[in-house]
């Protein structure tokens, strides 16, 4: 199949989203862990870093998830590629 | 002829018909539940509990097994695609919650506190990795597994074959761990001999994935999920009724979490509990001292545990003191190695016992700064594995295996 402008276009926006996304989740994941013995200041009675690990980090996980099904089913249905209804 | 979904039914039709089966369920399940509850009053014996737990599982998984039953194979590795989405993460929520963390990460995050939030965070970050990543392009490419899709994209059996073998790897690990979960489980609940228990579950698992595939599987996944959400909240919510008065733990766990901090401050300075400490850091020492003769300990071992009995013997003490004591005497090491090791282990266990309590909400706890380090270090790759480990799993190769082994 030969790849046309809108083709490339397309894949560049999935992969911009997806770069974005995979930084938040590296950033909620690793770099709060990596300072996780600093952000010890009282969040709701949690310690904030055991809090972020305990359901922070993980609503912002779903979120990411939710985020890019909802980006990419527009994108798909802007772009003509959709499934269209099952 | 099936009641999940016949071939020209509408979606919506068919949405409202699994409302209304899971409706049915969970009430079944409550009911069943109450059902044993007043037997067990009336005495019903404990292990005959476990039998009508294990019949009703069996006999649910293999219902679902016969009523999905199908010989097209689109419909048996995902399920047609016609899953409502509600129900599919129903069905992921389940896997989630699997055997592992079912009976294990509530022990282990009350064991390692900070440390076991690894486990939480790599298993969880790693659905981003299957969202980002897999799912998506699997899905554009109609392809049903990781190895075919492998095939398709670079066009070859090399590809294919590399896939097979690491989804056989990492299954196989996961398997084990799961399948050792199922037979704990089984055996709890019947009382067979570990070793059948483990087949007798297999059993169970391989009837219901071979005849529905993976629409079976999904829709035990989904009744296996409303089991598990009721049995993971409950007990949950109870206590956090009874300890603060509302009832969200997820809201309020902080402020327990708050006076476990506080009565760790105590424990830590308690007197009593430094005596105790103390106490073991000196055994701890004293096994440090004999690992440096062995030969020489081991013989005033001997002589020590000798003179006991002699003395006690002497003394006409009680014939239990002397049973004991003659007894120390035989269980003694009887060669150098088998003391090398009785005194090693004896250095490591109380040595571990004298240390300070790890908090439970500290981050990377050790005694110094490399230390601590380390531990950080240890903690950052243990979610990295998991999450790589989690995004290879849930594809549909083992999620046959792995649907069913969720219990």
């Amino acid at each position: 199949m030969q790849l046309t402008a809108r083709h490339q276009e397309y894949w560049s926006k999935n992969l911009r989203i997806t770069a974005l996304l995979l930084g938040i989740w590296f950033f909620v994941t690793f770099v709060v862990v990596f300072f996780a013995r600093d952000l010890t200041f009282n969040f709701f009675g949690w310690p904030f870093s055991f809090w972020v690990a305990a359901q922070g980090a993980l609503v912002v996980y779903c979120l990411i998830i939710w985020y890019y099904a909802r980006y990419m089913n527009k994108l798909d249905i802007e772009y003509g590629v959709d499934e269209g209804e099952e | 002829m099936s009641m999940f979904g016949s071939e020209n039914q509408s979606q919506s039709d068919f949405k409202k018909g699994l409302n209304k089966v899971y409706t049915w369920y969970t009430g079944g399940f409550v009911a069943f539940v109450i059902v044993v509850a007043i037997l067990e009053q009336m005495g019903l014996p404990r292990n005959w509990i476990g039998y009508l737990f294990l019949a009703a599982t069996v006999l649910l998984y293999a219902g679902i097994g016969v009523m999905s039953r199908t010989n097209d194979a689109a419909e048996y590795y995902v399920a047609g695609r016609r899953v409502p989405a509600m129900y599919n993460g129903m069905a992921t929520g389940a896997d989630w919650m699997s055997a592992a963390s079912f009976i294990g990460m509530a022990g282990t995050l009350y064991l390692t506190g900070y440390g076991g939030l690894a486990f939480i965070l790599g298993w969880t970050g790693g659905y981003c990795l299957v969202a980002l990543f897999l799912a998506p392009y699997l899905r554009k490419f109609g392809q049903f597994t990781i190895p075919d899709f492998l095939g398709a994209r670079y066009e070859g059996n090399l590809p294919r074959l590399i896939g097979v073998f690491a989804a056989i790897l990492c299954s196989f690990t996961y398997v084990v761990a799961q399948i050792y979960g199922v037979g704990l489980i089984t055996t709890r609940l019947t009382g067979l001999a570990f070793e059948v228990g483990i087949f007798a579950g297999l059993a169970g698992i391989l009837v219901c994935s071979f005849l529905g595939g993976m629409r079976a599987v999904t829709w035990t996944q989904v009744a296996q999920y409303v089991i598990l959400i009721i049995a993971y909240l409950l007990p949950v919510v109870w206590l956090s009724v009874k300890h603060t008065g509302v009832p969200v733990p997820q809201a309020v766990y902080g402020y327990t979490l708050e006076k476990v901090t506080a009565k760790e401050e105590l424990l830590l300075k308690d007197p009593k509990e430094l005596e105790v400490r103390a106490i073991f850091k000196a055994r701890s020492d004293a096994a440090v001292e004999k690992l440096k003769d062995v030969p020489a300990s081991m013989a005033a071992d001997k002589a020590a545990a000798v003179k006991k009995v002699d003395d006690l013997k002497a003394a006409n003490g009680p014939v239990a003191d002397i049973q004991a004591a003659e007894k120390a005497l035989a269980g003694l090491p009887v060669d150098e190695v088998a003391a090398k090791a009785a005194y090693t282990a004896a250095r490591t266990s109380n040595a571990a016992k004298s240390a300070p309590p790890i908090r439970h909400a500290q981050p990377f706890p050790g005694k110094d700064e490399a230390a601590q380090d380390i531990s950080r270090k240890n903690f950052m790759a243990l979610v990295f594995c998991l999450m790589i480990g989690t995004a290879a799993l849930p594809h549909i190769l083992d999620a046959l295996l792995h649907g069913t082994l969720g219990a």
